[in-house]
């Protein structure tokens, strides 16, 4: 229905004894329309805003403490296993450590009583055997090339020990000849030349 | 003196008209609303305190948990280098040689009388010369033929003489080593049992 209202009519309502009444129910109205979108649509928006804000900071809040949880776990397990980390030092160094590595392999030679000839070191200016997604980060290598002579078995034996050593030594290549002097024609006693790659950590 | 006329039927009102209408309204429906509209923004002025005291509080969780994990700076840096060091480790062991179970079935397989002997192998190749007697060498081809751990077996540079009682020559054999790099189940045992799967968290690169 259209409300249609002329000057004389406003005029006319305007003297009426309801005059105030009209006013206030005028001004309820305008009220109601400034309380909606002035007042409960910026409440509920600042209110949804510091909701959404709260979420984030529980997401940042929730992520910490699985990383704090992960610390705790992996202190732990530092204490737990500091056996093994050194062996780790020792089997992953994070120096070449050269010595110890011929020192030990000098062991497994007079174990396997084998008879040493040389041995030389060389640092890895030829391509590893590994690729680099096996070496890994940060994983560099040298080469040891190794001349011991005494009969297959033995050699076989020291060859046994060196692959299980915990200091990983890659064979390379093996390269058995008759023994030069003093061994047996028949190939039973042999030289041996293994070059090999072994590895450590470098910070 | 004019008649005073009476009406003894009950009064109708007239239809309210526009206005009226809303003017009823107003007055009646319009104040509900604006006491509802109070309740809400009384409501949410209360709701609003509650989550700005919530977040204050995660705020402040979020302080300490950070102060707290600070400390664990210079042990985050040693895990790393701990987890990339056990990490490699296991993909070297994994990928090295594993000759030794080879060259134990060639020594089995090569006979004490062969002469210069020269056995080399390098990566998955092996190369075998030497001399012997024809009826020797033939069983060694035959061997390694038969064998599970070569493939691609070829005899080259094969030699022959005669003599009055046997034949001997010298001979080459060339193989391709399966899975030389396999480690069995027990060796992967021996490896350091650090477990290289604990996890990280991630630091600001990613990593």
């Amino acid at each position: 229905m259209a409300i249609r209202l002329t000057n004389t009519q406003l005029s006319a309502l305007s003297k009426t004894p309801q005059r105030k009444t009209y006013t206030v129910a005028i001004a309820t109205a305008a009220v109601v329309v400034l309380l909606i979108f002035f007042a409960i649509r910026p409440a509920v928006g600042s209110i949804l805003d510091r909701v959404n804000e709260n979420k984030k900071l529980r997401d940042v809040k929730s992520q910490l403490d699985i990383k704090y949880e992960n610390l705790l776990t992996l202190n732990k397990a530092e204490t737990d296993r500091a056996e093994q980390l050194k062996l780790l030092d020792v089997a992953m160094p994070t120096s070449k450590n050269e010595e110890l590595l011929l020192a030990n392999l000098m062991g497994l030679i007079e174990r396997n009583n084998v008879d040493f000839i040389s041995v030389s070191f060389s640092s890895g200016s030829s391509k590893s055997t590994l690729d680099t997604a096996t070496l890994g980060n940060k994983t560099t290598f040298m080469q040891m090339t190794l001349s011991v002579q005494g009969s297959r078995q033995s050699v076989n034996a020291l060859v046994a020990d060196m692959e299980n050593f915990p200091r990983i030594i890659n064979i390379k290549r093996i390269a058995m000849t008759p023994r030069a002097e003093g061994g047996l024609i028949d190939g039973t006693e042999v030289k041996a030349d293994i070059e090999t790659e072994f590895y450590f950590y470098e910070q | 003196m004019g008649l005073q006329g009476f009406n003894l039927l009950k009064q109708q009102p007239a239809p309210p008209t526009t206005w009226e209408k809303i003017y009823i309204w107003i007055l009646g429906t319009a104040r509900v609303i604006i006491i509802i509209v109070e309740l809400i923004v009384i409501g949410a002025f209360v709701t609003r305190v509650v989550v700005d005291t919530q977040g204050r509080r995660i705020e402040k969780d979020i302080e300490n948990r950070e102060r707290t994990i600070s400390g664990f700076e210079e042990s985050i840096v040693r895990y790393r280098i701990i987890q990339t060091r056990t990490k490699n480790y296991k993909s070297i062991w994994e990928n090295s040689s594993n000759k030794a179970p080879v060259m134990a079935e060639l020594n089995s397989l090569l006979a004490a009388d062969f002469a210069d002997l020269r056995v080399s192998i390098e990566g998955d190749l092996l190369t075998i010369r030497g001399g012997g007697t024809i009826e020797r060498i033939s069983v060694l081809e035959k061997a390694v033929k038969e064998s599970d751990s070569f493939m691609n077996v070829e005899a080259f540079e094969i030699t022959t003489e005669e003599d009055d009682i046997i034949s001997r020559g010298s001979f080459g054999l060339r193989a391709i080593i399966k899975a030389v790099n396999k480690r069995t189940e027990t060796q992967q045992t021996e490896i350091p049992q650090i477990d290289p799967n604990i996890g990280l968290p991630a630091d600001n690169n990613g990593n």
